[in-house]
């Protein structure tokens, strides 16, 4: 039974409660110390809550935030910029290697697949570079290229890392 | 400061405007305190937990689609921040969400806080940080932050009726404490 007056003097705190019920709860307390105790108790609660103010945050906490998230951001992008490069060549590589796989026509019954792309390849080289294919006819064009690009892959991955840790000593220089 | 609507603020910081995300620091850099004190219990964990959700709502802020307030959808980060950090520590959420019953016991830790309380507002406020933090949540949404059972139900991810429940039963227990160590007459 008390509650659910508990309930009820809730209610009432939430303005939930209709006539005749507030009847009843004034009923009630009239006849019930402990009630009216508790009603009073609510009320307090009730009164003094809707005045408590939000604790506040040190003063500089909006400008430390701002700092950190410029920090971020910074690293965001620097990471946009690695990744963007790392898929520029992944793709540069992958486009060649099947650029050279499917360009070309079948081979004939005489070469295997490999062979007569590189046989075709260098011919493509002679036509375009001139004499510079010379050089390139005992070689696996292919093989070349792509470990040319590895190579410019982790120069620049070296390069970038390079970069940042400098960068990074001259912040701390600053700070 | 510029005068800037919530809307017109969030849209600007979608366009690119970084700087402008300090407004909304600014307006909800407190209440977001306040939540995550009740939650935490510790003042350093509760700065560091605010930037952290801070820097989540900018990330996320591009998925923001108005179909809660923004202070609904905040909030709810802000609480999901604060429930990863219990856990990270290894408190055990459940334990501090058990029963209500367990935990607004008053000793005599309790009266001398009461001692040394500079009013009747703090004191009861440190009341509040006694209680669970899901209850001390509820106290502080709808009362600081005024926000509607509704709106609580969604920070909380809780059934409309089970937030009504839940605020009935933290205005109990503080009621409780109160009572059994008489304090009314000092809080009138």
């Amino acid at each position: 039974m008390k509650n659910e007056y508990d309930d009820m003097m809730n209610k009432y705190l939430d303005g939930e409660l209709n006539q005749t019920e507030i009847n009843e709860l004034n009923d009630m307390i009239s006849r019930d110390t402990e009630l009216l105790e508790k009603l009073k108790a609510y009320k307090l609660v009730d009164k003094h809550l809707k005045d408590i103010e939000p604790d506040t945050t040190p003063a500089d906490f909006t400008i430390r935030f701002m700092e950190r998230l410029n920090t971020v951001s910074e690293k965001l992008e620097s990471n946009k910029f690695f990744y963007s490069i790392i898929t520029f060549f992944f793709i540069s590589i992958v486009g060649s290697l099947v650029f050279l796989f499917t360009y070309f026509s079948e081979p004939t019954d005489e070469y295997n697949k490999t062979e007569y792309v590189i046989e075709k390849l260098n011919n493509y080289s002679v036509d375009i570079i001139g004499k510079i294919n010379e050089y390139f006819v005992n070689f696996d064009v292919s093989v070349a290229l792509v470990s040319a690009s590895l190579i410019c892959m982790l120069g620049l991955y070296f390069l970038y890392e390079f970069v940042k840790g400098h960068k990074r000593k001259v912040e701390a220089l600053h700070n | 400061m510029k005068n800037l609507s919530e809307f017109e603020i969030i849209e600007s910081i979608k366009r690119g405007n970084q700087s402008d995300f300090s407004l909304l620091v600014d307006r909800y850099k407190d209440r977001a305190y306040s939540l995550l004190k009740r939650i935490l219990k510790d003042d350093m964990d509760a700065e560091e937990a605010l930037m952290d959700s801070f820097l989540k709502a900018y990330n996320s802020l591009k998925n923001f689609r108005y179909e809660a307030k923004f202070s609904t959808w905040f909030y709810r980060i802000v609480y999901n921040t604060g429930l990863t950090i219990i856990s990270n520590k290894k408190r055990k959420i459940r334990t501090e969400m058990s029963s209500i019953d367990e935990h607004f016991d008053l000793g005599e830790y309790d009266n001398e806080i009461y001692a040394k309380s500079d009013d009747s507002k703090m004191y009861l406020l440190k009341l509040v940080d006694k209680l669970p933090p899901r209850n001390a949540l509820v106290l502080v949404l709808f009362y600081i932050d005024d926000m509607t059972l509704n709106e609580i139900s969604q920070v909380l991810d809780i059934s409309l009726v089970n937030a009504k429940v839940l605020l009935h039963r933290s205005r109990n227990a503080l009621r409780d404490m109160i009572m059994k160590h008489n304090y009314q007459e000092e809080l009138l």
